[in-house]
């Protein structure tokens, strides 16, 4: 480096994000995009308050009927195909319902032309729209639903030791429930298949919602 | 009992990414506005347009890190064609940004902002991306898109005509007299 570069260096303006508090503020703008942007995991939503101590299978629905007008309202689209899955109580309560709806969202912008876009985005709702997913959704497991619960705290409890160290409010994060575990099993299996089915390659997202307790299909 | 949940690599990687050099946008930016605050929603985009263009998304970490600031390079040049947009959750940084004022008041360094404007914006921009902000040359080209060779040699054609400007009484490196090694056997 001779004179004239450390002349340069030495003119450059401020690093704002060499400000610890400006640092922290573009970190959580990174999160808070990913958390919009994602475009195949599960928005998760609260249960309300459901408590699914073992599981059994009474019903399964997979028509865009099943969901119900709480959890449509809540997402604001019209869903190419909706999943209905009702978990029962150990100590022989009411049943936990759990709704997921998906829509096929296209994707503008990038290195396909909009046609290109358009027909991938149609091939990819006929898929969602026939597709059987009943068996699928039908395979989770109480087991599936407990060791999800396990991961899903940690990764909160993660987060929430991030916030704290910077400077944050970790109350903000709430703890894991297995109605969100239960409805984000269900649409990560959904999700899976439909990446595997090809769909997922560009030009499209997927774009999920699931509710469990009262909400789902009310 | 079907697989367990599963976080799609490319997706993870990209957070990863996005946090490790989320600072440094913020940076990069902040050097390259007029007004603090908009480099607040630049950032905010950059991260948007990621998002959207995750299939692009190179494998190697040098590599992903460099497609993230060439994003960074081609918002900024929309912005400044008037196209920037104001986010909501950029909101709290925006407040924060604008009581930063980004003037220099040191007379020396607005001589050498000036002297670097005066240069061709293809030059300007890689010598700020190696002098400012750190990148090596390789670096700098990867962000811009150009090959080493020719970052190289604007890169030289730029530091000459940053010492024209700024010492203009000292000789170049076309004038200098030149040193030759003669030996004799």
């Amino acid at each position: 480096m001779d004179d004239i570069d450390e002349l340069v260096r030495r003119a450059a303006p401020p690093a704002l994000g060499s400000d610890p508090g400006n640092a922290a503020q573009a970190r959580a703008i990174a999160r808070a995009v990913a958390d919009e942007r994602r475009p195949r995991r599960f928005r998760l939503r609260s249960g309300l308050g459901i408590a699914v101590l073992s599981i059994g299978l009474v019903g399964v629905g997979t028509t865009a009927a099943v969901a119900g007008p709480a959890l449509l309202s809540w997402v604001g689209w019209a869903p190419d195909a909706a999943v209905q899955r009702t978990f029962e109580l150990s100590a022989g309560r009411e049943v936990g319902l759990c709704a997921v709806v998906a829509r096929v969202v296209p994707e503008y912008g990038g290195q396909l032309s909009d046609a290109e876009v358009n027909e991938r985005t149609e091939q990819a709702r006929e898929f969602l729209a026939g597709y059987d997913w009943s068996p699928l959704v039908a395979a989770v497991t109480a087991q599936d639903i407990e060791a999800g619960l396990v991961e899903e705290q940690a990764e909160r409890q993660a987060l929430k030791d991030r916030i704290a160290a910077e400077g944050g409010n970790p109350g903000d994060v709430p703890d894991a429930d297995r109605g969100i575990v239960a409805s984000t099993l269900m649409s990560d299996e959904m999700s899976r298949v439909f990446e595997e089915a090809g769909h997922l390659a560009g030009g499209v997202s997927l774009e999920m919602a699931g509710q469990c307790g009262a909400g789902g299909a009310e | 009992m079907i697989g367990r949940r599963r976080r799609d690599h490319r997706e993870a990687t990209l957070e990863g990414l996005h946090d490790a050099n989320a600072a440094d946008l913020l940076s990069y930016f902040g050097r390259r506005v007029s007004v603090a605050a908009d480099a607040a929603d630049l950032l905010s985009e950059t991260f948007v347009v990621a998002w959207r263009r995750i299939d692009q998304l190179p494998s190697d970490p040098e590599q992903a890190r460099m497609w993230l600031f060439g994003v960074a390079r081609r918002l900024l040049a929309n912005a400044a064609r008037g196209t920037l947009r104001h986010a909501d959750l950029t909101l709290k940084l925006r407040q924060h940004l604008e009581t930063q004022p980004l003037e220099s008041t040191d007379t020396a360094a607005l001589d050498v902002q000036d002297a670097l404007d005066q240069l061709p914006p293809d030059q300007s921009e890689l010598v700020r991306l190696i002098l400012w902000d750190g990148f090596t040359l390789p670096q700098a080209a990867a962000i811009l898109g150009i090959s080493t060779s020719t970052a190289h040699g604007r890169h030289q054609r730029a530091r000459n005509t940053l010492r024209q400007i700024l010492r203009p009484d000292a000789p170049t490196a076309a004038t200098a007299p030149r040193r030759r090694k003669i030996s004799t056997t």
